[in-house]
């Protein structure tokens, strides 16, 4: 954080572990609390519906996003869009930004610094990009090195498809055990449905 | 899901279906019953208890008959039917049973386990029988009572033997 110019605030460390760790826990998902989940979903299906037509609000806000991306006009997600944008489709400049940050070559935007940064591992090159116009170099590397380029959304074939729960139990039932079993089918089903969304999106 | 993937909806239809929202959705709703039914049991309140139960049974499903949920509507039957024959509504806890059995037509747990239950019933019934004096009633329920545990035996047995020879063989020494 001390190669950071003096006009660009570096991350503070809290918002840097923050953001570290929700990076860490996108490229590598726990599994959650069954009874966390439940409530998740629920939230989900019982919020508006995700398919209504757009508000005005929302029509005005993507007019402006829509402009900041094609025109340069200032929004404050261009830089994290334009981020992840390279990421999974890196052109020839981004290509060419990405291979200085991992030399350790890159420069944040703004002035030239006033001494050269001294020599450093790749690894800190990243860490140090965090502050300031860094984070989009950050973005870009991380999940570049990371996640990689996507694969193709995985065929319906591929994925996991209804089917018995029986291979969940091992010995006759109790009825007293009845809502421990269908907290295993659910908890069980939950997961498939994460993978098969995560399939289709081409994310393994 | 991919092939809708550039679809708004999740379910496929009945061609490719997968696991989705949909079916994860009653799994919710079945999971909501049975922890609502376990607080009204602990309550006392078994007519409460019943009512949660009863409405997952009564609710609308996913399309398709997917497995797991005919598999959680025979685990719910079977429950249904214990409490109600706790309160001595036997032929309603038999009518949950063979509701119950539609569900879960192949040998397998659940299919054993309806068969238990309905041993049980008839074992509460012929109590109950045995109670009013009607005993050539209640030795005619014993009678089911004891066909119904031996079919819930010989099933699970059916189920156990099955699992067994799924086991990939021990390599010879």
């Amino acid at each position: 954080m001390s190669q950071a110019e003096p006009q660009e605030e570096p991350l503070a460390p809290d918002e840097e572990a923050l953001l570290l760790e929700a990076l860490a826990c996108a490229l590598r998902p726990k599994e959650i609390d069954a009874s966390l989940n439940d409530r998740l979903i629920e939230a989900a299906l019982a919020s508006d519906d995700p398919f209504a037509p757009a508000s005005v609000e929302e029509l005005r806000e993507s007019a402006r996003l829509r402009e900041a991306l094609e025109q340069g006009t200032p929004h404050a997600d261009v830089d994290a869009l334009r981020a992840l944008q390279l990421a999974f489709k890196p052109d020839d400049a981004s290509a060419e930004l990405l291979a200085r940050a991992l030399s350790g070559d890159a420069k944040p935007a703004g002035p030239a610094p006033t001494e050269p940064p001294p020599l450093r591992s790749k690894t800190t090159v990243i860490y140090a990009a965090f502050g300031g116009s860094g984070v989009v170099l950050a973005f870009a590397a991380m999940f570049a090195l990371l996640v990689g380029t996507p694969e193709s959304p995985a065929p319906v074939t591929a994925l996991v498809k209804p089917h018995s729960t029986l291979s969940l139990f091992s010995e006759p039932f109790e009825t007293a055990d009845t809502t421990a079993r269908i907290d295993r089918i659910a908890s069980a089903r939950g997961r498939e449905l994460r993978d098969n969304r995560y399939a289709a999106w081409g994310v393994k | 899901m991919t092939a809708c993937s550039r679809q708004e909806r999740d379910d496929c239809g009945g061609q490719e279906r997968v696991i989705d929202p949909v079916l994860l959705a009653f799994l919710s709703q079945a999971r909501s019953a049975h922890h609502v039914a376990d607080q009204q049991e602990t309550a006392g309140d078994l007519a409460a208890a019943l009512r949660a139960l009863q409405g997952l049974s009564q609710t609308a499903r996913p399309q398709g008959g997917p497995p797991e949920v005919n598999e959680v509507l025979a685990d719910t039957r079977a429950r249904i039917a214990e409490l109600l024959s706790r309160g001595g509504r036997f032929d309603q806890a038999e009518a949950e049973i063979k509701a119950g059995l539609e569900s879960a037509r192949a040998p397998s747990y659940y299919r054993g386990h309806l068969f238990e239950v309905r041993g049980l019933v008839e074992e509460r019934r012929e109590k109950a029988l045995r109670a009013k004096g009607r005993n050539e009633e209640a030795r005619q329920a014993r009678e089911r009572s004891l066909s119904a545990y031996e079919e819930a035996m010989k099933l699970q047995a059916d189920v156990i033997r099955g699992a067994v020879r799924a086991l990939p063989s021990a390599p010879a020494p």
